[in-house]
């Protein structure tokens, strides 16, 4: 990949979990290939958004979807999940409580500790959680002693 | 969700034969551990070799299996976790909360 040509992808998907798989898989390499290091990292933040999205944003779950866009060039991946539900406020949602041993409610703070900026709001798309992580600028070159 | 129930002694070894864990199987495993349980298994060893994946859902479904084996006076341990797998426990700290042994061989000399 040139990484002057940016990567743009678009998707829609049913909203259903069998999907994350998938998604996740293709959004690891395309990240993996501009930056290795930060590819499962972004595959685990978008897997949590998208599942959010399906368990807690869809209307009717038989028959709604969920939007995916990825943006990725040589400083950042931009990550947006569409969804349809009632929505929520984000700076609302508490890191769950470590004595309380709740076997739910971890995925934002997972999300949180994975990207660099992290929003959600109304957008024409729906409600858009969108997610940016930016690259680590790349290696000084070794000087040329030949 | 394919598992693996073996017994040793007073442990049933649970080995996860998939390479995810998360919200589209996490669901299957809690049932899964939550029969065992109920089967009369008392201390579960959780075989995670396999596992390169595991997002919230998949640790809340192990958090769960932790909650019910300790209510039934029992204990639920973890091995062979994947260096991914290992940084997500580290991330939101249940390593803390879990036994994590490197291996089933030193997890069944600690509770055997």
């Amino acid at each position: 990949m040139s990484e002057q040509t940016p990567v743009i992808m678009h998707m829609q998907i049913p909203s259903d979990t069998k999907y994350l798989a998938a998604i996740g898989s293709l959004v690891e390499a395309l990240v993996g290939i501009r930056e290795p290091s930060l590819g499962f990292s972004l595959q685990l933040a978008l897997t949590e958004a998208v599942a959010n999205a399906i368990k807690h944003g869809t209307r009717s779950p038989a028959t709604d979807d969920v939007g995916i866009d990825l943006f990725l060039d040589a400083q950042a991946v931009r990550m947006r999940v569409h969804d349809h539900g009632p929505g929520f406020d984000l700076e609302s949602v508490e890191v769950p409580d470590e004595d309380e041993l709740s076997d739910h409610g971890r995925g934002l703070q997972i999300i949180r500790a994975l990207v660099d900026s992290l929003s959600y709001g109304p957008t024409p798309a729906g409600n858009t959680l969108e997610m940016i992580k930016f690259f680590p600028p790349p290696a000084a070159a070794e000087p040329d002693d030949s | 969700m394919n598992i693996t129930v073996t017994q040793q002694d007073k442990v049933t070894i649970v080995a996860i034969d998939e390479k995810r864990l998360d919200a589209n199987n996490s669901g299957e495993l809690k049932s899964q551990m939550i029969d065992l349980l109920q089967s009369g298994q008392r201390n579960l060893l959780i075989d995670l070799e396999h596992v390169t994946f595991i997002d919230s859902s998949g640790i809340g479904a192990l958090v769960s299996g932790f909650k019910n084996a300790t209510a039934g006076g029992g204990k639920l341990f973890l091995c062979n976790l994947q260096q991914q797998v290992q940084s997500i426990f580290e991330l939101t700290r249940l390593n803390r909360v879990f036994d994590i042994f490197a291996d089933r061989e030193s997890a069944l000399q600690k509770l055997g």
